[in-house]
Formats: C-alpha cells, structure tokens, sequence
C-alpha cells in the first residue's frame, strides 16, 4: 500500500513537458474542432441552391433543403419543410404595371387578394427601404394561417409577412417572405440574403 | 439518427394489418361501410342575417360525394325558395361521430334542379368567408352505386340528421317496399321504404350493403314556415327580444320521410359539379308577380299512363287484383318550394305506402301533373285521393277496388297529325304549328248505343270547340276525332277532352309549336351559332364559329326560335368528349318568337380543351345539336389516378424516443414511381402532401392510386429527415390506410 501512495506520489510530481503539452494540445485540438464544427455548421445552414426563372428573367440563391413550387399564381414559392409551426416561404410573383401605375397599386392589388384570401389579413407598414443600393417600397403584413380541414387539430397560426416592390419596366416583381411570428426575425436574415441574390 | 428498417416495418405492418382486415368493425362493432357513410354526411343549414345575427331558415341532411367538398342534397334545403329564404348555406362537419356536428364552412350551389329537388352545392370558404382551395380539403366522401336493380325486398341503409343538429348523424337500416312514379322522373321516380326516418334526415343518403350511395332521402316540411309545431321548430331568438317564443322565426323540420330518389337522377348534377362547369341562358320576359291563390283540379285516376305521358283509361273503379293506378291534375299559381303531398287512405286508414310527400314543389306555376304507382297489388276497399299545400287539403277524389270492370270506357288515347304536307304521321304530343289537322284516335268499350258523349278541344286553357252527340257505334271498337284548321292550326297547348255522359272519360295534352323539319316534326329552334362572348344587348361575339381557341372561358350558342308557345317544358344539355357536363329544365319564358336566344357553358378559369355539344329539347323530343371543339378537340390525358381506384392515407407522426406526436411535420409523397435519387425538390415532383396537427395526425391531401410504388419524405424541425422509397401500395388495399411514422433526432 505504502508503495503504491508513493508512486503515485512519484508520478504527479514528474509530469514532464511532453504530458504538459499533450494536455494543451487536447484541449487546442478540442477548442479547434468545436470552431471547425461550427465553422461547417455555419455554412452548412448558409448553403444555397440557385433557383432561375428564364421565362420570367429572376434568378436568386435560396437556402439549400427548401422546396420550389413553379405551379401557382407567382414565379416561384420557396419553403422550408421542416419549420414549423409554419413552413417559412419566399414568394417571387410579377405584376404587370404601366406608365400610370403606382408602387401604390401595386400594394393595394395585393391587399385586396389577400384580403379574401387570407383569413385576419392586415396591413401593419408600408416605407420605402434601401436595398441593394436600390430604392424599394416594403410592406408588412400579418395574417392567421389555419389549416381547412376540420379534422386536423391544427391551431391557426400568427404569420408574419412583408412584401418588397421592385419596379422593373413594365412589370413590379414582389419578393414576399413569410414566417411564423416567432421565426420571424431569425428567419429574416436569410430572406435579407435571398433577396441580395435576387437578379433580373 | 434515423432507422430506416425500423420505420419501413411501422409502415410495412400497418399497411399489411389493414390489408389483411378491410372489413374489421371499427368503434362499437359499426361496419366500415356505415362509418364512412356517416362520416361522409353533413349537416346543413340555411341562414339569413337579421340585424347582424345569422338566423337558420331552414336545416337538413346532406352527403359528401367528393373529396374536394361537393355536397349531394336536396335542393329545397339549399334554395332560397318556399319558407326556405336563407341568403347562405354552412356546413356542419360530424367531426366527431360521437359528437353533434362542427359548423366548418359556406357553401355555394354550382348544380340545382327545382324539378327533382336535387342539388350540389360546393364548399366553399370558411366560416369567416375566407377562401378555401378545395384542392386541399381531402374531406371524407362516398361514391354512387346503381340502383337500377333495386326494387321492392332490398335492404338499404338510411343515414342523415335525425333532428336539429343536437346529435349525431344516425344510420337506420330498412327494407324497400315500393317505387312510386311521378311526372318528376317518370316510372322510377321515387323508392320507398316503411323504415322511420326523422324529417331532418331529408337530403342525407341511401345505402346499398357495399356502401354504395343509392340514393337521396327526401321529405319538405308540410308547414308555411311561420307557425311553430312539430314541422317547425322554434330553436333559436331570432328577433332578439331575449327569449323564444311564438314571435320568432320557427325553422321547418321535414316530415318522417319514406321517399328516396334514385341516385340515377343525382348523376349528371354530380357529374356536371365535378367538371367546374356552369350551365346558363337567357333571361326570359318579365313573368307576373303570382297574386292568385294556388290552386288544383280537374283532378282524375287512370288505370295506367302512356309513354307520352297521356292517361291510358280513366276510371273511378277497378277491378280486384289490379296492380297500378295514377292520380291526375291539374295545377295553377303554384309557386316553387311549396310543399305538395299526396295522401291516400283505404276505407278510412291511412296508406303511406301510397301516398306522397310531402314535397316540394319544383313543377312550375301551372300545368298537368301525375303520380302513381305500378306493379303493386291494390287491396280490395274505397280509396281516397286528397292532394295537400301546405299541408291543407285542396282537392281530392275517390276510387273503389274490388268492382267488376264493365262500366263504358274510353282509352289508349293516341294523336297523330293527318298525312300528307310532309307530316311524318308518327304519334306524339309536339307538333309543328300550321299543321292543318290533328287526328285523336282511341279505343272504347261497353257504350251502349244511345249514350251521349263529347268531345271538346281547349287552346291554352279556352275551350274552342264542343260537339255532343249519340252513340251509333258498335259497343267495342276504335274511333277517331280530329281538330281541322283548312289554314293550319294556330300555334298553342292544345287539350281534348272525351265525355261519356257527364263523366270525364279520357283526356290529353298536345303542344303546335315550330316550323315543320324535313322529317316531318316541329322544329322550334333554328340558325344555331356557337361564339365565345356576348354582347351587353346578348347577341353573339369574340370568336364565332366550330373550332375555337383555348383560353376562352365561356360558350354561347344562340338559336333563333318560332312558334313556342310560354310555359313549354324544355330542356338544354351540355356535353364534353360525349360526356353531360351541364343540364337545366325549364318552361320557356322567352316569347313566341325571336332571335338570339342563348345557352351558355362557363368557368371562372379556361374552359378545358376538348370537344363540346349542346343540345335542346321540347317535351323530350330534340330539337337541335351543334357541335364546337376548343384547342384541338381532344382532351389531354388526366393525370395518375384519374380511373383507378385510390387510397386515402391518415396517419400520426410521433417522436421515437417520447412517443409523443409531432406537430407540423411535413409528409411528402413523390410521383408515382420517382425514387430518393431522382428527386429535384421542386413540388411538381411531390403528388400528395399533408402536415400533422398537435397530436402528431395528418391526412394527405390527395389519395394515392393503387398498385404501385412510391417515395416518402418526412420532415419535421428537430428530427432527422425520413425517407423511404418503394414505399408499396397494393392492387389490394382496402382504404383507407393509416400510418404510424416514427422520427428520431439527429
């Protein structure tokens, strides 16, 4: 017994340099995969697909795992599958204007559809905003999504919405982003990107 | 991390005990089969606004007869019509079949026949008004079966609303006893059943034993809607004085009901719903408010009706073992949605058996009508014959059954136009106006000589001519009268009656109207154009001719009409790639002549390629067919699953480690056939999706067809995504099929 103390004794107190900088590489190795994982993580969320329309001339980078629907009423919906409880979508849609239309015309088109589509659908701001070193109209809005059938116990849910106007010749393209109320604002980020990546 | 063989066995087990166990009971021993008829039924109810408060005028049963929301019912419990004069029309959903039902959504009506009082209203929007994609509703349906081979002996399955929505919809099982005929549909008109059925069950479904619509329960409150009694409930404060008493709208409750309409007669509705597609025409002249009273009579039975629909004999009595009798008469001022019935009794008792209704009436203001029954012993006794508005006696009259047959008789009425001037001399009850001579042919029997008899001509409703005379004739035999006009007789409805004594013994109605067509018959409409616009004044524009573009959302064809006497019956048909898409009866409004009269098919989105013909008809005898092809005439190939049979996929997504369901997971199916591998995330490649709602439940929002392969993604924030391809559904699956999915986290 009295020989193993002491050599136990013995042995902490001869750590030599290699153990001392073994221990501080472990721990360097351990701090750098973290920032290396991280690092990944990172890029992997900021991952994106391209995404382009050529009958329509739009083409923007879009995060990547999102679904594309081309077959509605817009150029493109793009959503998140897995968010939940709302699925966070882009909204790349054309309006045709002339020479007397408005970006006001616009805005009040899209209030009048939604407004009998969209069940609680209002209208919280409109400013004009700077993106892009371009000078464009945004307009937020809020609605309830509820799912129609009764016999799915899904709640109604508060989304949040916002519209940015570009006016483009002939045509207003509208890029809509919207998000569940509580993903909003860490969902707006990446739309800021989508929409810097936007190309006409 | 994600266990692939964990989650496929889940699948692979439930489809497989599903597969084996199509026919298990499900809660409370029930069959299947009656579950998902009773799932599929609605609750229906008509609704006004009254000093901002919605008040129910009217409520009743109703059937889901597609997934996308179209609803099979009557049309009196959705029109605006009697004491029915709702402005909307909310759909209650039995959500739980143990519950009463939920008010979900409006409806609308996109296919209504007065005449049947069948209607298809579609869902809509919510409650709220907000609009609903009825793409995405995936609502629990059942599909119609035949009932051509029903008769007295089956077994069917009644199912509806038995009161004002307090409980759940109710199945009643009971036999068929009889079919009734009335000028409505003809011979088959209506079935009938001894089983008790509550009034609010009228508009709900009849069921073969494969759970098969067969056909729809029918039953009008016998009530004016405004006194409160058993036909009319009193159940809500709708003038808001703060309590509910005789000074509030009261809300009619059919009567116990015993008639069911066949199916058959609900098929082109449901066909023409399906297609999106909407019937219209011209507005017709301004009619004159009804300020008469209604009224019935000249009411009469005959033993048998002809195919013409003429009354074969006449009679007042009938031999013992005598099978059919038909009740006659005519009726004024009647205005839609009145409840008609008919009640018969036998030496005092009453004989639901044969009597009808009540109903309600879709006939229009004035004309002949007729009901009956065939191919049902008549017991031996002194029967009576009371006709009901309104659930008061107007008229009525009396048969015995079991006297000797020997009375002097007339019948087998037939008219005939004389030969020659290109008449084509084939009897019937149209013919074209100017025709110089109308022949009425009829046998007689047992008239004594010496008998004074007569004969009297009517044009629209004025008699214009009367002979009596003696009889000279042998006692059996056949004879002839005619109407003669040397310059062609005058356009009109035409009415003959036979008089043996002062005793009606034979009658019938004819209609002159039209040109003569080269076959001899009338020909009432002419110059048929096919265009796809109309101007503001309803002439033809935008493109005109056989052979139109796509993205037209409308045709219109105009005819040119001669010689059509007001209140004709007719009938306009629309058909795409040979099939009816649209249909409406109606009594021509119009005037006698004219120009650019138009029928109309339309859409609110372009109507679908393909090759399209509209038809008329007057009294059942065609008029006219034109014919037009948008694009190239052919309708492109429907997408998967369009004729093969399909199962709906339910399920519950829950967490593998908690047993928790997951909410707002995502569950996507690919296209038929489209592997992991080839998936391009663009939802063009996604055929059926659906997410899960708090418990971790979801229904895709489109049923996957049969016997083939598919790929499955699951995703949900949080959890590693699922996929499984070759994901099977058997040639042999019963639906639907529900699915436990399992997700683990990363």
């Amino acid at each position: 017994m009295n020989n193993t103390a002491s050599r136990n004794q013995t042995n902490v107190s001869k750590l030599s340099r290699n153990d001392r900088l073994s221990a501080v590489l472990a721990v360097t190795l351990t701090f750098g995969a973290i920032a290396l994982g991280l690092l990944f993580r990172q890029e992997a969320t900021n991952q994106t697909w391209l995404f382009e329309s050529r009958a329509a001339g739009i083409a923007a980078r879009y995060p990547a795992g999102w679904l594309v629907d081309e077959r509605g009423n817009y150029v493109a919906r793009i959503r998140d599958p897995r968010a939940r409880p709302y699925k966070t979508q882009y909204v790349i849609s054309v309006v045709p204007v002339s020479s007397q239309s408005t970006v006001r015309n616009v805005l009040d088109s899209l209030t009048l559809q939604r407004a009998s589509d969209l069940a609680a659908y209002r209208v919280l701001l409109v400013e004009e905003i700077a993106t892009s070193g371009a000078a464009r109209t945004r307009m937020r809005f809020a609605f309830v999504d509820a799912d129609p059938n009764p016999f799915i116990q899904r709640l109604p849910v508060v989304v949040l919405g916002e519209d940015i106007i570009i006016l483009d010749g002939n045509r207003a393209i509208v890029a809509t982003f919207m998000a569940d109320k509580d993903a909003y604002d860490t969902d707006h980020p990446a739309f800021e990107r989508f929409l810097a990546s936007l190309r006409h | 991390m994600f266990l692939f063989r964990r989650v496929t066995l889940l699948i692979a087990t439930s489809v497989y005990w599903f597969a084996l166990a199509p026919s298990v009971a499900s809660q409370n021993g029930e069959l299947p089969e009656i579950t998902r008829a009773r799932q599929s039924t609605v609750f229906l109810m008509q609704v006004y606004e009254q000093g901002g408060t919605r008040v129910q005028s009217c409520i009743g049963s109703g059937t889901l007869v597609s997934p996308t929301g179209l609803i099979l019912t009557n049309a009196h419990l959705v029109e605006a019509t009697g004491p029915c004069r709702g402005d909307q029309i909310i759909v209650a959903l039995p959500v739980r079949l143990d519950e009463p039902p939920v008010p979900t959504y409006l409806a609308r009506i996109v296919q209504s026949s007065e005449l049947l009082d069948i209607a298809v209203a579609q869902i809509a929007t919510g409650m709220d008004g907000s609009a609903i994609d009825p793409t995405t509703l995936n609502l629990p349906f059942v599909s119609p079966g035949d009932p051509s081979a029903l008769g007295a002996g089956n077994t069917l399955q009644f199912v509806g609303f038995p009161d004002a929505g307090s409980t759940s919809a109710m199945s009643i099982a009971g036999p068929i006893t009889g079919v009734t005929a009335e000028k409505s549909g003809s011979r088959g008109a209506w079935l009938r059943t001894s089983a008790t059925l509550g009034g609010a069950m009228s508009g709900g479904g009849a069921y073969d034993p494969n759970g098969n619509l067969v056909g729809i329960l029918t039953s009008a409150a016998a009530t004016d809607g405004i006194t409160p009694g058993p036909s009319c409930l009193s159940i809500q404060d709708s003038n808001r004085d703060g309590g509910i008493n005789e000074r509030d709208s009261c809300v009619p409750i059919g009567n116990p009901l015993s008639m069911i309409r066949p199916i058959s007669f609900g098929l082109p509705l449901i066909e023409a719903a399906e297609s999106g597609l909407i019937p219209g025409n011209a507005p017709g002249l301004p009619e004159a408010p009804l300020a008469a009273p209604e009224a019935i009579d000249r009411i009469f039975l005959s033993q048998q009706i002809s195919d013409l629909g003429i009354p074969t004999r006449i009679v007042s009595s009938l031999p013992s073992g005598s099978t059919s009798v038909y009740l006659f008469f005519d009726y004024h001022n009647m205005r839609p949605g009145t409840p008609y019935e008919i009640r018969v009794t036998i030496n005092g008792a009453a004989a639901p058996q044969l009597s009808l209704g009540p109903l309600s009436w879709g006939g229009g203001r004035q004309g002949t009508w007729h009901a009956g029954v065939e191919k049902t012993l008549l017991p031996d006794g002194l029967y009576e014959f009371t006709v009901l508005l309104s659930g008061q006696p107007v008229n009525a009259t009396k048969l015995t059954v079991g006297v000797s047959a020997g009375e002097p008789t007339f019948s087998n009425l037939i008219f005939t136009p004389s030969a020659g001037q290109g008449s084509n001399g084939t009897a019937g009850t149209l013919f074209p106006a100017e025709t110089v001579q109308i022949i009425a042919q009829f046998n007689y029997e047992n008239i004594p000589q010496g008998q004074d008899w007569t004969e009297a001509w009517y044009l629209d409703g004025t008699e214009i001519f009367r002979n009596t005379r003696i009889w000279d004739h042998p006692a059996d035999g056949l004879l002839s009268v005619s109407a003669t006009n040397l310059g062609g007789l005058p356009l009109g409805n035409y009415r003959l009656e036979l008089l043996i004594g002062s005793r009606l013994a034979a009658t019938g109605d004819i209609t002159l109207a039209g040109n003569r067509n080269p076959q001899g018959g009338a020909a009432v409409f002419s110059n048929a154009r096919i265009a796809s616009e109309k101007t503001r004044d309803g002439a033809p524009a935008g493109q005109i001719g056989n052979a139109l573009p796509l993205g037209i959302t409308s045709l219109y064809a105009f005819v040119d009409w001669d010689f059509m006497p007001a209140g004709t019956q007719w009938t306009y048909r629309w058909f795409l790639d040979g099939r009816l898409v649209a249909s409406s009866v109606q009594s021509w409004d119009a005037g006698g002549v004219g120009q650019n009269y138009w029928m109309s098919l339309s859409s609110n989105k372009p109507l679908p390629e393909g090759s399209y013909a509209v038809e008329a008809l007057v009294q059942g005898t065609p008029m006219f067919s034109a014919k037009v092809s948008i694009g190239s005439g052919t309708r492109p190939v429907s997408g998967q699953g369009s004729s093969v049979e399909t199962v709906t996929i339910t399920g519950t997504v829950t967490d593998a480690l908690t047993g928790q369901g997951i909410a707002d997971a995502l569950i996507a199916v690919l296209n038929v056939k489209l592997t992991s591998a080839d998936f391009t995330w663009n939802e063009a490649d996604i055929f059926s999706q659906g997410i899960s709602d708090q418990r971790g439940h979801f229904a895709l929002s489109k049923a996957l067809p049969k016997g083939n392969y598919y790929t499955v993604y699951v995703f949900a924030d949080g959890y590693a995504t699922m996929v499984e391809d070759f994901f099977t559904i058997l040639s042999t699956q019963a639906s639907p099929v529900d699915l436990t999915i399992t997700l683990n986290r990363p």
